[in-house]
């Protein structure tokens, strides 16, 4: 079974993402392709946690984890990337 | 361990890495923003809360987090789009910012360049009311009370009406009243769109012109009476020319007339002394002899002069005809310098004559003569007993040289100009040396001209001068010759 959180995370991606996508084109934001991904697999992760209330439980669950261990990966180059693109940029160290 | 726990230990680990990166970028770069990096680091914080509580659950240790991992997921994308909308904003508005400061620089810059313009620029309507002056336009625009309008407007209308109908108007000259005074201007009008795409405005540019059409005037009514004056000119030089070659021939005529009725009577002169001294009328004594010598010398030297004056005349008149032939030049030479040996041994001068080179051009056999007559007449007259006066043949190849060098006195450069011109000797004061009246080197000149040669002088006071005649052997060096110098 699901719960309603989840139903509502998931329909918030929906409705979000789309506008989100279009802003994200015109922002300049070092390092934004890590953090579009990082985004990415969180949504997938929200999918997979509707899922799993339905089919393959124990499966979907593992590939929900699996995906928030990618987002935060992806996250964390974002990260880096960002560190280091600010340092540079207010003339510290690169 | 599980697939799932280490998963939520990995995730747990970036977030908590990535938190850390983020917190610690300089807030004060300009690519970051303090309000910027505290929003990703909320986020990103809440990934750490919800991967915190997972580990935890997992692990066994306590799932007293789990109620509030929903409201930290339900939170997150919300807070990622509002992170996203917000630098969207803040970098739209430095855009903004940026784009007006770019303007206003660029209207500054364009009103220093208007303002600075040479003309008086005006944005104005039909009805003369005015929308923008330059400095130099503000002096034509006045307010009575209904909004600044042009004082030009009466001249100025017709082109600024045209240009608002849509037909620019290009340099148009216009007859203006301004205080009074009548003022030239030149106008330029072009109309301004706006954005229902029809103008009720017009650019116009003007300048006052006044002075330089008055100028322009000026200058044509000069010029009207500088051509005027330059045909007056012209007819009194035509009518002055046109006496002054009447006079020459007149003077040529009279010159030629005097020096043939003079030749007559001094033959006789010249006859009777000879035939007086040869004691045919009767004996002499030696006082008598040396008296009648002095006649008899005197008259040649006269007879000398007068054939002189008559060979001048007749070159300048053009009468002397050019006869070309084919003649050994050497030959030639030495045949005219030989005789004149018995004068240069009278005076203890070395004559000698280099001229052994067989050299065949064609010449005026005559002329050509004379030419090296008086020449070498004039280096024995001018040099002392003692000296030389050397004649040498130097064959070239498009021209052969006739020097004629002596060891004289030599003339100085101040003097080597004037010494062809007729009647001109260097050192007038010294009659009994040079006997004459100056008319040699002035023949020798004109003849040169006449053949298309070249006379050239080389000449150092107290060291003697050397005359050379150019004579051309090729066509082409004689055509490059044309009617002959002297330098």
């Amino acid at each position: 079974m699901y719960q309603e959180s989840e139903i509502v995370d998931l329909l918030m991606v929906l409705f979000l993402t789309p506008i989100m996508v279009a802003t994200y084109r015109v922002v300049t934001v070092r390092g934004k392709r890590w953090f579009a991904l990082s985004y990415l697999m969180i949504a997938v992760g929200y999918v997979f946690t509707v899922l799993e209330g339905y089919v393959a439980p124990e499966a979907l669950n593992t590939l929900e984890h699996v995906t928030h261990a990618l987002a935060g990966a992806f996250c964390l180059a974002g990260a880096a990337s960002i560190f280091r693109y600010a340092r540079s940029d207010a003339g510290g160290a690169t | 361990m599980s697939v799932v726990s280490f998963s939520d230990s990995i995730a747990l680990l970036c977030y908590a890495l990535a938190l850390v990166l983020v917190l610690a970028a300089p807030g004060r770069a300009r690519s970051m923003g303090v309000s910027f990096k505290f929003s990703i680091a909320v986020a990103i914080a809440l990934l750490v809360f919800v991967s915190l509580s997972n580990v935890l659950e997992h692990a066994g240790i306590t799932d007293a987090l789990d109620a509030y991992e929903d409201y930290a997921e339900v939170l997150f994308v919300p807070l990622v789009a509002y992170i996203l909308f917000s630098r969207s904003t803040t970098e739209q508005l430095a855009a903004a910012e940026a784009a007006e400061e770019h303007v206003r620089r660029e209207h500054a810059l364009l009103m220093s360049v208007v303002d600075t313009a040479p003309s008086c620029i005006m944005v104005a309507d039909a009805e003369g009311g005015v929308w923008f002056a330059n400095d130099g336009a503000r002096r034509y625009v006045e307010d009575p009370g209904d909004g600044p309008r042009m004082v030009l407007q009466p001249g100025l209308a017709p082109v600024i009406v045209r240009a608002v109908e849509g037909a620019p108007v290009r340099a148009s000259r216009r007859w203006v009243k301004v205080d009074g005074d009548e003022r030239w201007f030149t106008v330029s009008a072009s109309p301004l769109p706006e954005t229902s795409g029809r103008a009720h405005h017009a650019v116009v540019a003007f300048q006052d012109i006044t002075e330089r059409v008055a100028a322009e005037a000026e200058l044509v009514e000069y010029r009207e009476t500088l051509e005027e004056l330059v045909d007056r000119r012209t007819s009194e030089l035509l009518e002055l020319n046109s006496q002054l070659t009447d006079a020459s021939e007149t003077s040529q005529r009279l010159l030629a007339n005097v020096s043939h009725e003079l030749r007559t009577p001094l033959n006789s002169i010249i006859g009777f002394t000879d035939l007086v001294l040869g004691e045919k009328p009767g004996p002499l004594n030696d006082e008598q002899k040396r008296q009648l010598g002095f006649v008899g010398a005197s008259g040649k030297q006269l007879l000398a002069i007068v054939e002189s004056m008559l060979e001048l005349s007749r070159v300048e008149a053009g009468r002397g005809a050019v006869s070309l032939s084919a003649v050994d030049l050497g030959a030639e030479v030495r045949d005219v310098v030989n005789p004149l040996g018995i004068i240069a041994d009278d005076r203890g001068i070395a004559l000698t004559c280099s001229c052994g080179a067989e050299l065949h051009v064609h010449a005026d056999v005559d002329k050509l003569g004379q030419i090296v007559r008086n020449l070498v007449t004039n280096a024995v007259k001018f040099t002392d007993p003692g000296g030389t006066v050397d004649v040498r043949l130097v064959p070239g190849e498009d021209e052969a040289l006739i020097e004629v060098a002596d060891t004289g006195i030599g003339i100085a450069q101040e003097d080597q100009s004037r010494i062809f011109d007729a009647f001109e000797q260097v050192d007038r004061t010294d009659r009994v040396r040079a006997p004459g009246a100056g008319l040699g080197l002035s023949i020798c000149r004109d003849l040169c001209g006449l053949l298309g040669y070249r006379l050239s002088l080389v000449s150092e006071p107290g060291v003697g001068s050397t005359f050379t005649v150019h004579i051309p052997t090729t066509s082409e060096a004689a055509a490059a010759s044309g009617t002959g110098d002297v330098e």
